[in-house]
Order: structure tokens, then C-alpha cells, then sequence
């Protein structure tokens, strides 16, 4: 009984919250865009499409993560010393956008994350690029290959 | 060994992948080479199919963006659902403790016009007729949605085609290391399909390791994209041993996509 | 319960939701077939299954729990209303308007008919095998039934699909797939 009040006055509050979140019209399109290209040119352009996206729906209005595996952790190596990369990985962020990384092509590559890669927390890390992307679209998210 | 050795039963089983990886590789010899059989197990897919294309786009059905009947939804209505889909995403999205892996899916169409090779001898004679294993399916299952997964290879440069198999590798070894149940298709075709040519792939003796690995990875071909290859270039795709050939890739990514499978693309 | 709340905050659960909804509908409707019925089914799947979700200690709580929740509604509330209803008279309905139809329609209405002319068992079963793609095992689980018995109501489902449909399995095969060749 003890566990079905509980529930319900969860459920109640969710709801709060939900009237609110509906009544602000705040409904985050959810996306995921896979990068897994060594390519410069290929990265560069991935950069210029969520800045294009993020131009046509409003900050405010995404939920957009940008997982790096296999190739694609080479953006942040790149990073480090191009500077126009790293500029616009920069103003990325700082418009919300997350950045994570793979811990299987990490060990795989022997990177190490603070040094060899630009700007990489623990936090930003996840065990399986893959299975992250794969985990993400179950939850809704939609996925986006530039 | 027969056409009336397999029941019914055992061969809409095959055609569901519901059965051990034993009996699914025994049935799979027995079917290339018994035109009866064959002809079985394709009647039995095309039921299948019909009964997919007559639900695939459903009357009323309700739409993403939120008309009709629900946009009349009360917000209170709207809230108690919200809340409800963080608690059902909550609960589906916590990985399960199982130690047991679903098999895989296999789409069996036809076995020609590829010639499909089996490293295995002989499949062995049952005495009476093969019934699917039911307490054995019970046991190899578990509670938990699988996590369910299409990589599409559509792309034929070798180092993209490595680059793929690192995908397949790593997330079937993740998802065994996580003790997460998972089913793992990958879908080939256009260029893709060099993956797994016999007579082009540098990744013979990797798919064969994956293959002995994972019992719930399965590589499949796409009919259309083999029919093309021999129409336009004159080539005859011989494809590595326990390749399935599906209908159409373009096909499968769909039917996938409306059962909630995530989609990769390499 | 706070970790559900601060999810929750976190992240929205819409379209999560949304996927459940349209296959949970899309089931429902290959069970009903009536779009009315179908969304009625959901509504009361999901509102149901979230006064029981504050329940669901196990975390490995699966699809096959909601499609259950379903299956509970679909026979406490809808099999009575079901019966009621005459097959021949939905058949007439899709039948209106044959010369406008694509023949692509045509064939759905005819499998759709098929279906409704399977025992409600057996059409339970067929349509979560083959348009969601359940194992053997979550059927059983959602349908709470033993697994032999998906087995065997499956069969027949197929049997009987199968002769209801032969000609347009026959005109499938016809049209145009690469004849059989022997494999060496």
C-alpha cells in the first residue's frame, strides 16, 4: 500500500511538472548525430550540419549528443592543434551540444583522453560508441549519420 | 531424412529463428538441399509477409506530431502519460542480468542464385520427426527486452568494411560483457555486399570468428543488390558460409525500423 | 521513486512514449479491427500500465509486461463487444470501392479479412510474431499462455492463412521471382 501511495504521488508530481513543461511548449526534439570518419573534410562537415541544425530548431528546443567512435575520435586529436576545429567544437558546447566518446576505441587506439584528445572529461565517456547510439534511439532519440 | 521428418511446427520455427543454434543449422542443411522443404519454408514466409504488409500502415493509427484524438487530450491526460513513458523508459532501459544471449533472426528466402557454402559435414539422420525444443527455447530466452540492433553496410571501401566489423565485434562483446540480451543484424547491400563475396572480402576468417562467437549476430544479404550485380556486371556473388539472403536490404531496414530495432549506418 | 523524478527532469519521455503508442495501436488494431476500438484498447494499456508501473520493483520489466497489460484489457473488456460484431459485414465495408482500390489495397483488405476469420487465439499470436517480431517465449509471457499452445495456435494460424490466401501466394510467386535453381 505503502509502495502504491508512493507511486501514485510521484506520478502526481511528474505531472506538475509535465502541465508546466507542456504549458511552456517545451518539447526537446531528441537526436543523435554518429561520427565514426577519420576524415578532416568529413568531420568539418558533420560540425557544419549541427550548427545548421541547431540554427533551424533553437538551442533551446535540442536534446543533440555527438557520439565519436572509431575514426571519429580523431576529431578530437585534430582539435587539439586546428584551430578552426577546435573553435567550432567550442561554440558547439557552448550552445549545449554534448560531445561523447568511446571507451572501446579509446583503449583500442591507446588515447588517452586527457592528453590526446581535446577538452574530454570522464563524464564524456561511454563504454560502447555503438551500443550508446543504439541505447540512445531506443529512448527516442533520432539518429542523424552526416 | 526426408521432407516429412521436419513438422510444421519445427519449420515456422526456423522461419521465426525460435530454434537452438543446433537444430538451426541442421534444419538450414536440410532445407538447401530438399526442394520440398524449401518450398515450405518459403510458403511460410510469404504468409508472413502478407501479414506484415497488411499492418505496416494502419487506419487511425496515431501520429507522432500529436492530431486528432490526443491533441483533444486534456493536458492532465497528456501529464499522467509523459510521467508513464519516463517510468516504461526507465524500467526497459536498465540492462537485465541475463547470461544468455537470443539468437538472431534469420530471414530464409531462397538458396540460389547464390551459391552458399557450409564448412560442416553432413547433418545427422533423426529417428522421428524434428519438434522445435520448447524447454530448451524456454531456457535460452530470458526476461528483458533485447536490445536490437541493424547495421547497414551499404558502402564498399575496405577501410570502412573493417571499420564495420569493429562495430559488429565491440558491441556484441559489449553487450555479452554487460550481460545484456541483444540481437544484432547486419544488413548488406549496393557496395556493402563485398563484405561478404567470398571471392572479394579480405574479412573471410573474421565473419567466420564472429559467427563462432555470437550466435545472436547474423549477416544478411540483399537479394535485390545480388540480382543487380549479375544483371548489370555479369558477376555471380558467392557469398561466405552461414550468410543469410534476405529479400531486399531497403525492406528489412523498415520492417526493422517499425519493430523498434535502432539503426546504425557505417 | 526520485530517480524516476529526476529523469523525469532530465529529459522528456514523449518519444518514448510514442513509439509504444503507435505499435501497442497497431497490434491493438490487428486485434480489433476497428480504429475506435483500438485506440480505446491503448488508452486504457497505458494509464493502466501506469498505475502498475509504481509496482515494477524489477527493472528487467519488458515489452512483453505492456503487451500483457494489453492482452488483460483486450479480454476483460473488448472479446464481449467483439462477438457481437458481424465479420461479414467488415468484409463489406473494405469492399466498397473495389474499382478505385490500388490492388496493393486490395490484398491488404484480403489478409486483413483472413485474419479475422482465424480464432481470436490464433490471431493474437500470428499478429505478435510476425508484426512485432515477439519470441515464442514473450508471446507465451504476454498472452499467459503455455508455450506450446503459441506453437500450435501459430501453426494453424499460418495453415489457415495460407489456404485463404493461395492464389495470392500463387500470384506473388508468379510474378516475376527467379525460378528455382538446384545448389550444387
Amino acid at each position: 500500500m505503502g509502495k502504491f501511495v508512493a507511486s501514485m504521488m510521484a506520478a502526481a508530481f511528474a505531472l506538475g511538472l509535465a502541465a508546466n513543461a507542456q504549458a511552456a511548449g517545451y518539447d526537446k526534439q531528441k537526436v543523435v548525430y554518429h561520427i565514426n570518419s577519420a576524415d578532416t573534410k568529413t568531420q568539418k562537415g558533420a560540425l557544419r550540419n549541427i550548427q545548421n541544425h541547431i540554427n533551424a530548431v533553437g538551442k533551446d528546443n535540442l536534446d543533440l549528443r555527438v557520439v565519436m567512435h572509431g575514426g571519429g575520435v580523431a576529431m578530437l586529436q585534430t582539435a587539439q592543434k586546428d584551430e578552426d576545429m577546435k573553435g567550432s567544437i567550442e561554440k558547439l558546447k557552448l550552445q549545449g551540444i554534448h560531445f561523447n566518446v568511446c571507451a572501446n576505441t579509446l583503449k583500442g587506439k591507446k588515447l588517452n583522453y586527457k592528453t590526446d584528445l581535446y577538452d574530454v572529461s570522464e563524464k564524456d565517456i561511454v563504454p560502447s560508441g555503438v551500443a550508446e547510439i543504439a541505447a540512445l534511439q531506443q529512448k527516442g532519440y533520432v539518429y542523424v549519420k552526416p | 531424412m526426408n521432407e516429412k521428418d521436419f513438422s510444421e511446427e519445427f519449420l515456422s520455427a526456423f522461419v521465426d529463428d525460435q530454434l537452438t543454434a543446433e537444430e538451426k543449422s541442421r534444419a538450414y542443411e536440410q532445407i538447401n538441399r530438399d526442394d520440398s522443404l524449401n518450398r515450405r519454408v518459403c510458403e511460410l514466409r510469404k504468409v508472413r509477409d502478407l501479414v506484415q504488409l497488411a499492418y505496416r500502415d494502419v487506419p487511425g493509427a496515431p501520429s507522432a506530431s500529436g492530431h486528432g484524438r490526443r491533441a483533444r487530450m486534456s493536458n492532465l491526460a497528456a501529464g499522467v502519460l509523459l510521467a508513464l513513458g519516463v517510468a516504461i523508459g526507465w524500467a526497459l532501459h536498465a540492462p537485465g542480468d541475463d547470461n544468455k544471449l537470443e539468437g538472431a533472426s534469420l530471414e530464409f528466402v531462397q538458396p540460389d542464385p547464390v551459391q552458399i557454402t557450409s564448412s560442416q559435414s553432413a547433418a545427422t539422420v533423426p529417428s522421428e520427426p524434428a519438434q522445435p525444443n520448447a524447454r530448451r527455447a524456454m531456457e535460452v530466452a530470458k526476461a528483458g527486452t533485447p536490445a536490437k540492433v541493424l547495421i547497414h553496410v551499404n558502402d564498399g571501401e575496405m577501410t570502412h568494411l573493417g571499420q564495420a566489423l569493429d562495430e559488429v565485434d565491440n558491441l556484441a562483446r559489449y553487450y555479452r560483457e554487460a550481460s545484456i540480451n541483444a540481437r544484432i543484424e547486419v544488413v548488406m547491400n549496393g557496395d556493402g555486399l563485398s563484405l561478404v563475396r567470398a571471392d572479394v572480402t579480405n574479412f573471410g576468417a573474421r565473419i567466420a570468428r564472429i559467427q563462432r562467437d555470437y550466435d545472436n549476430v547474423v549477416f544478411e544479404a540483399c537479394k535485390n543488390s545480388i540480382d543487380r550485380l549479375r544483371r548489370d556486371k555479369g558477376i555471380v556473388a558467392k557469398l561466405l558460409p552461414g550468410v543469410v539472403v534476405i529479400d531486399s536490404g531497403v525492406a528489412q531496414l523498415m520492417r526493422r525500423q517499425n519493430q523498434g530495432w535502432a539503426y546504425i549506418q557505417v | 521513486m526520485l530517480e524516476v523524478l529526476n529523469l523525469f527532469r532530465s529529459r522528456s519521455a514523449r518519444s518514448v512514449l510514442e513509439t509504444h503508442r503507435a505499435r501497442l495501436y497497431r497490434i491493438a488494431y490487428a486485434w480489433t479491427r476497428s480504429p475506435a476500438l483500438a485506440d480505446d484498447l491503448v488508452q486504457e494499456t497505458l494509464t493502466k500500465a501506469l498505475v502498475k508501473s509504481g509496482q515494477l520493483r524489477d527493472p528487467k520489466a519488458s515489452e512483453a509486461w505492456l503487451y500483457s497489460i494489453l492482452s488483460n484489457c483486450y479480454r476483460d473488456h473488448f472479446r464481449r463487444l467483439r462477438e457481437t460484431e458481424d465479420v461479414d459485414a467488415i468484409e463489406l465495408l473494405s469492399d466498397s470501392n473495389p474499382e478505385q482500390e490500388s490492388s496493393q489495397q486490395q490484398l491488404i483488405d484480403k489478409v486483413r479479412a483472413a485474419m479475422m476469420r482465424l480464432p481470436e487465439g490464433q490471431r493474437q499470436v500470428v499478429s505478435l510474431v510476425d508484426i512485432e517480431g515477439f519470441s515464442y517465449v514473450e508471446v507465451a509471457e504476454i498472452l499467459a499462455v503455455p508455450i506450446g499452445t503459441v506453437m500450435s495456435r501459430l501453426c494453424r494460424a499460418r495453415a489457415s492463412l495460407k489456404e485463404h490466401l493461395l492464389p495470392e501466394l500463387r500470384a506473388q510467386t508468379d510474378a516475376g521471382e527467379p525460378k528455382l535453381r538446384r545448389v550444387k
